[in-house]
């Protein structure tokens, strides 16, 4: 019995360094759904690694209570989700419906560094947001190569987008507005006070932080 | 007996009127000196004297600063300026000819600029006419980078420009600090040298070498060419008070996104009211490039001023009020 144990132990540990495949990982994973024994075995190397891994989390408290509120949380919130999309939660999320939803997808969740998917969710929603920024979302293949082959006859054409070639990281703001800036302070110093502060003025600053 | 009381009234009034209006263009003219004096003597400061620093400008929330030498031996001028932000860059001057280095793109941009020589003599000539716009207030002294400046205030008389608090190094008038201030005299961009050595050890031979050894350096030149707004059927028809055109060039023309449309080159129109610069470009108008008209906001004194003029498309920059840049973009008409 005790082998079986040490050896189902063993299987969630590996589950948990990500080293179980096949079939192995099937029933481990299978085990850990079913098993609240072994659910709790899962839990206890994960919090083991990461206390080991990150010292900060050490005072961290884990347990299945608090899988089973967020269980019955995730249940009422996806019950909710119909009248929300109905309408009948007020936009500005301030009404008296928003103030009995469990505040599971408000409030920072206490063990929000040990669930490494918030970063990559994280990093997710900046790369759509910067796709979007872009303007890139909707454009057609013909658009992005006209926009993309306009760059370097530019670049060719005036030493004035060297600037942006040298990596200014310009593509938030138009390239043709920030060329005849660059333009006029190269060749509008027509101040009295150009010399010095003028000229150094415009040599050391580029611009706003892009 | 009247009429004779009457001439006399009126050879007393003329007088008067006569005393009143001597005065006070004696004032106006006594001010311009003292502007164009205190003017002359911060210009002729970096002509005369060698120093090394690191200089700051600030402005919209962000700061940038710079590594400085300037040396000269009394015929020429010679400065190096290596950022310490942004852009890796070293830009080199010797007197008008300006030399832009990027090492990481290993381009240098060679410039000519006319602007730097032009203010010596027209301050020297009184030709300007900086007093009549801007009032000079000297505000005493202060201690900056180590140095005991003269602190003066160049104050608009009206509110198409900004104004400037400068901060002149007492001995030798050199300008260590520079303010630019908005209507309201709040301060809106500031450049100042952090550390300043006066008569720094900089060898003018070194400085000299560095500059003209662009070996390995892909040397590029901006393609202007020197043409006049008039020539090209542009006119200001409601001049904006105090700005005088300084020069318009020719700019390389920009590929339409359509190739069968014929493109004008740009023309860049310089404008100066003797402390403050406006540039105003012209260009043929794009749809598909020109979609964003109004006021941008660049930060600091800087703002730019998009609007399409019929079959043409107006960019106004300048380090003044928006307002100014919208006079600009008004007064301008097409005479062809």
């Amino acid at each position: 019995m005790n082998d079986a144990i040490s050896l189902s132990a063993e299987r969630i540990s590996a589950l948990a360094d990500g080293q179980l495949e096949g079939d192995q990982f099937v029933q481990t994973l299978t085990e850990v759904s079913f098993d609240p024994d072994s659910a709790q075995t899962w839990l206890a190397y994960h919090v083991v690694g990461d206390v080991l891994r990150s010292p900060e989390l050490a005072p961290s408290v884990h347990d299945l209570a608090f899988l089973d509120r967020f269980t019955q949380r995730l249940a009422l919130e996806v019950e909710r989700r119909p009248a929300a999309m109905d309408g009948q939660v007020p936009q500005d999320g301030l009404g008296s419906e928003r103030s009995s939803v469990p505040l599971v997808a408000v409030l920072p969740s206490a063990n929000q560094s040990v669930f490494r998917w918030t970063t990559w969710a994280a990093a997710a929603s900046v790369v759509i947001s910067a796709v979007l920024g872009l303007g890139l979302w909707d454009q057609s293949p013909n658009q992005n190569a006209g926009q993309l082959s306009m760059v370097p006859e530019r670049a060719a054409q005036s030493p004035l987008v060297a600037v942006d070639v040298a990596g200014t990281g310009v593509m938030m703001r138009d390239p043709r507005l920030d060329e005849l800036l660059l333009a006029h302070r190269q060749l509008a110093g027509h101040s009295a006070l150009q010399m010095p502060a003028g000229f150094l003025r415009n040599a050391t600053y580029e611009g706003p932080t892009r | 007996m009247k009429c004779l009381a009457y001439v006399r009234l009126s050879f007393v009034v003329v007088l008067c009127f006569g005393l009143v209006h001597g005065s006070a263009w004696a004032q106006t003219a006594a001010a311009e000196k003292s502007v164009n004096t205190w003017l002359l003597r911060m210009h002729e400061a970096s002509g005369q004297r060698t120093y090394s620093g690191t200089f700051v400008v600030s402005a919209a929330g962000s700061m940038a600063s710079a590594k400085i030498w300037h040396v000269c031996d009394g015929t020429q001028q010679l400065e190096r300026v290596e950022s310490l932000s942004g852009t890796p860059r070293a830009i080199f001057r010797r007197n008008d000819r300006v030399i832009t280095f990027f090492p990481q793109s290993k381009v240098a941009v060679v410039e000519q600029r006319e602007s730097l020589g032009l203010f010596p003599n027209l301050l020297k000539s009184n030709d300007t006419d900086i007093g009549q716009f801007y009032q000079l207030k000297v505000q005493g002294k202060e201690r900056v980078a180590g140095f005991d400046a003269d602190v003066l205030q160049l104050l608009p008389k009206d509110n198409l420009r900004y104004g400037y608090r400068i901060w002149s190094e007492k001995k030798t008038g050199l300008v260590i600090q520079l303010q630019t201030l908005d209507l309201n005299g709040q301060v809106i961009e500031q450049a100042a040298f952090s550390e300043l050595q006066l008569d720094a050890p900089v060898s003018i031979d070194k400085l000299s070498q560095m500059m003209d050894n662009t070996q390995g350096y892909r040397l590029e030149r901006p393609d202007l060419q020197k043409t006049t707004a008039n020539g090209l059927g542009w006119t200001l028809h409601k001049v904006v008070t105090g700005f005088k055109p300084v020069g318009c060039y020719e700019r390389p023309a920009v590929p339409s996104t359509k190739a069968s449309n014929a493109m004008a080159k740009p023309i860049q129109w310089m404008f100066s009211d003797g402390l403050a610069t406006v540039s105003l470009f012209v260009e043929t108008f794009d749809r598909h490039n020109h979609v964003r008209e109004g006021v941008t906001a660049m930060g600091g004194a800087t703002h730019i001023l998009t609007q399409r003029m019929g079959d043409w498309w107006l960019t106004v920059v300048g380090e003044v009020p928006s307002s100014t840049l919208g006079l600009f973009a008004q007064g301008l008409e097409r005479t062809k």
